[in-house]
């Protein structure tokens, strides 16, 4: 979690000014929306390896499946080093919405990776024959950090 | 005990930056001296010292916090309590953090050189 003013520091016997207080509410409501789901980039911690992880929501995109890839560049960043989980919904005219894996098959899959560019693609197969949206949830690091 | 003395070193946990950290207190803070027990009142403000160190080795190392406050400004400050952090003995700081929050700290019988001093 990135807070508004990290390097709060303070031992016994410290008086708060007006102004410490009021960057302590800041740091407070900073943590607390730490758990709202936004579609700005928001970083909601650390990973392993010391970096900020960030998590983004995408409301809707719209692919076509039959094998097709597709890069995320409009909607993310072409910085991300990891990506390391990913939350999806996604439906077609037929469907009201699946949480994808739903099927193991060659031709059912959804698939997210990072490319070589640092830019993070999805992949549809085949039996995604019409056009069909998703709504997903990326959490990921980048390479800027 | 947590009357302020001034420009007397108290051992604490650890802070959570490394490097020294400073910060003013409004004036009118009350505050007793080494030589005296009588409460006195800064007329400007005090600055609060704290920093990190390490003592002892292998599995034995702890880290602690060093903080004071004092009336000085000279940039002298810093390199005082690091030389006299290092005389604190061991024990006395595992003592001090085991049991060290907000309303517990250890002074110890240390202090900087009193601005009139210097």
């Amino acid at each position: 979690m990135s807070l508004p003013y990290p390097s709060m520091v303070f031992v016994p016997l410290d008086v708060l000014t007006a102004e410490e207080m009021n960057q302590l509410v800041a740091n407070i409501e900073s943590l607390s929306a730490g758990t709202t789901y936004s579609t700005t980039e928001t970083v909601i911690g650390t990973w392993i390896n010391g970096k900020p992880l960030y998590r983004k929501v995408i409301d809707t995109l719209t692919g076509t499946g039959g094998n097709n890839t597709f890069n995320l560049t409009t909607v993310l960043d072409a910085n991300i080093d990891r990506c390391y989980h990913l939350d999806a919904v996604i439906w077609s005219s037929t469907s009201t919405g699946l949480i994808p894996p739903y099927n193991t098959s060659s031709q059912d899959y959804f698939r997210a990776f990072v490319g070589g560019s640092n830019v993070l693609s999805i992949s549809l197969g085949s039996v995604y024959t019409s056009t069909v949206q998703f709504r997903c949830v990326f959490y990921y690091t980048k390479t800027t950090d | 005990m947590l009357e302020i003395y001034l420009n007397r070193l108290a051992v604490w946990k650890p802070i959570g930056v490394d490097g020294i950290s400073v910060r003013p207190s409004p004036s009118g803070v009350s505050y007793l001296t080494k030589d005296s027990l009588v409460y006195k009142q800064s007329d400007g403000p005090l600055y609060r010292y704290a920093k990190n160190y390490e003592a002892g080795k292998g599995k034995n190392r702890v880290k602690f916090s060093v903080f004071l406050r004092t009336d000085r400004t000279d940039d002298q400050i810093e390199a005082e309590i690091d030389e006299i952090a290092k005389t604190i003995p061991q024990d006395y700081i595992e003592k001090a953090i085991k049991n060290a929050s907000f309303t517990n700290f250890v002074y110890t019988d240390l202090y900087i050189k009193d601005k009139e001093v210097l």
